[in-house]
């Protein structure tokens, strides 16, 4: 896995979920798998598809752009999170919905709508007490 | 098939006991279940034990079932040890029931205990975190009150339902735990201090968020004509009916179809439908929990149950009492056994023997207990309906 875009006291907190490309002006994005029987897309990627009993599955990449579904303002979040900090579900255009962070001042979270254009950002989800940095993927809204 | 009956209820107070173990717990409640039920220990075929973190919390990380069901003289027959997150004690009475009910023993216990308060907090909320993919979801930022914070974000979006509809649950739930001897929390609330209260996840505050608890409930089973030898009040099983997530991605989200799955399964196997039912006992995690189980289970409409709490239908003395023993809100959520404590309310509740609280007029309610979260769906639901059959 290309890591190009992380400095050295960063890691992906989950292997085989974002592509770093090799050229260093091409933005990281999302890999997903496409069944090439049925063209189901699977996010995080799978070997197989139990849909349809196919093992040929092909390496796509996912659109760096989403809507917003639903989302909240976490108060008391989860060990080494920096609270608050917004969650929100998120569809993309290969009919992927995930849950991410969005990336976004929690303070003013009311401003987003359901709907609400984003866009992929690679960066820190938490803080290691050794100072490593976890990171992964958020959406933030298109200026 | 046979008609399976509940001839004999247990259970502890549900609360805060740093000083008491699972074993303890258990042990008071099977001890209490198999005096209820008037049946002699070595007369018991088979045992069912429910736990979910237990391994985590007390190091007690396999056989919890043979060691808790020997302090009760329950020894040399099956047990065996079932978890399945929230819907660990439901599960158990569903492998029970069709154990009994397909003729393999006639008399059976099933229990289920918990114990989440320990010396380390931080322990008891990773070992609950554990009920969903700790791979992805966790590690993005998701707990549980997050879980259910964004379907209330989106419930608020496409029905208008209010902070106030959602603060209106904790009130209803905390005024019944007040009535319910056995309850974690007995203290009324206002809407005001529901909604003035910590913020957890918006817009759920702490008030919205069932408690972490101690406790243990377990019950007696018994084939139904072997059942009057015991007991003058059985209780029937009419049906219990089970479901997992499908985890799709487009759902919507406003709806619990998991709930939906399960309920017609239940109201299949009782040949009993969502009209037929008098009271229910729901898993009332959350506030906002209460709103899609009870629409879910086609209770009421998709977006209805607003109006049923505005009209104070759901309240004790209402059409449709919901939680009248306090709920997950106020008589507390000690994981595992909380399925099995939905049973033994509504032998109460069916057998008029549930004092301040009771429903009047109850000859049908249902349980309702789920587990687990995935990807935006629930992770299991179990519905199971019980009729006074005497």
């Amino acid at each position: 896995m290309q890591t190009s875009g992380l400095k050295d006291n960063q890691r992906v907190f989950k292997e085989g979920l974002i592509k770093f490309p090799d050229s260093g002006d091409a933005p990281p994005y999302l890999l997903a798998s496409r069944c090439a029987k049925c063209g189901k897309i699977y996010f995080p990627s799978k070997q197989f598809c139990a849909e349809c009993m196919n093992e040929q599955m092909e390496e796509i990449g996912l659109s760096n752009h989403a809507t917003l579904y639903t989302r909240t303002v976490v108060h008391i979040g989860v060990k080494g999170f920096e609270t608050p900090y917004i969650l929100g579900w998120v569809d993309l255009p290969e009919q992927v919905r995930l849950v991410t962070q969005i990336d976004f001042d929690p303070q003013k979270a009311s401003e987003l709508h359901s709907g609400h254009k984003l866009e992929l950002v690679i960066g820190k989800l938490r803080s290691l007490p050794d100072g490593t940095e976890i990171v992964g993927y958020k959406y933030r809204p298109v200026e | 098939m046979r008609r399976v009956e509940v001839i004999g209820v247990g259970m502890t107070n549900f609360g805060k006991f740093t000083d008491r173990s699972l074993k303890d717990l258990a042990r008071e409640a099977c001890w209490n279940a198999i005096k209820d039920s008037g049946v002699v220990p070595k007369s018991i075929q088979a045992g069912y034990m429910a736990n979910a973190v237990g391994g985590v919390i007390t190091g007690q990380t396999m056989v919890l079932g043979e060691v808790a069901f020997r302090e009760v003289g329950v020894v040399g027959v099956p047990i065996v040890n079932i978890e399945n997150a929230c819907a660990s004690g439901s599960s158990a009475l569903m492998e029970a029931w069709m154990a009994v009910s397909a003729g393999f023993y006639d008399i059976v216990i099933v229990a289920g205990v918990e114990k989440l308060y320990a010396n380390d907090t931080q322990k008891t909320v990773e070992a609950l975190a554990g009920a969903g993919d700790v791979e992805l979801e966790m590690s993005v930022g998701v707990n549980f009150p997050a879980h259910w914070a964004l379907r209330a974000t989106k419930r608020m979006e496409i029905f208008g339902t209010t902070r106030e509809h959602f603060a209106r649950v904790s009130v209803k739930n905390h005024h019944n735990g007040c009535l319910n001897p056995r309850s974690q929390y007995r203290k009324e609330f206002t809407v005001e201090q529901v909604l003035n209260a910590r913020m957890i996840a918006s817009p759920l505050t702490q008030l919205e968020c069932s408690p972490i608890g101690d406790g243990a409930a377990a019950v007696v089973l018994c084939e139904s004509k072997l059942a009057r030898q015991y007991t003058a009040k059985p209780i029937l099983i009419a049906g219990i009916g089970m479901s997992t997530g499908t985890y799709s991605e487009t759902r919507d989200i406003t709806f619990n179809d998991i709930e939906a799955r399960a309920a017609q399964a239940a109201y299949k196997a009782s040949s009993i439908g969502p009209e037929d039912i008098d009271f229910a006992e729901v898993h009332d995690c959350f506030t906002i929990a209460e709103f899609m189980r009870v629409e879910g289970m086609g209770l009421c409409k998709p977006g209805e149950y607003d109006c049923l709490l505005e009209r104070r239908e759901v309240e004790i003395g209402g059409r449709l009492p919901i939680n009248p023993s306090g709920g997950l809100l106020a008589k507390g959520h000690p994981v595992a056994a909380t399925g099995v404590a939905q049973i033994c309310e509504l032998n109460w509740q069916l057998k008029g023997e549930a004092g301040q609280r009771q429903v009047q007029k109850a000859r049908v309610g249902l349980a309702h207990c789920s587990g687990g979260g995935i990807a935006g769906d629930g992770a299991v639901s179990v519905v199971s309906i019980l009729q006074k059959d005497y």
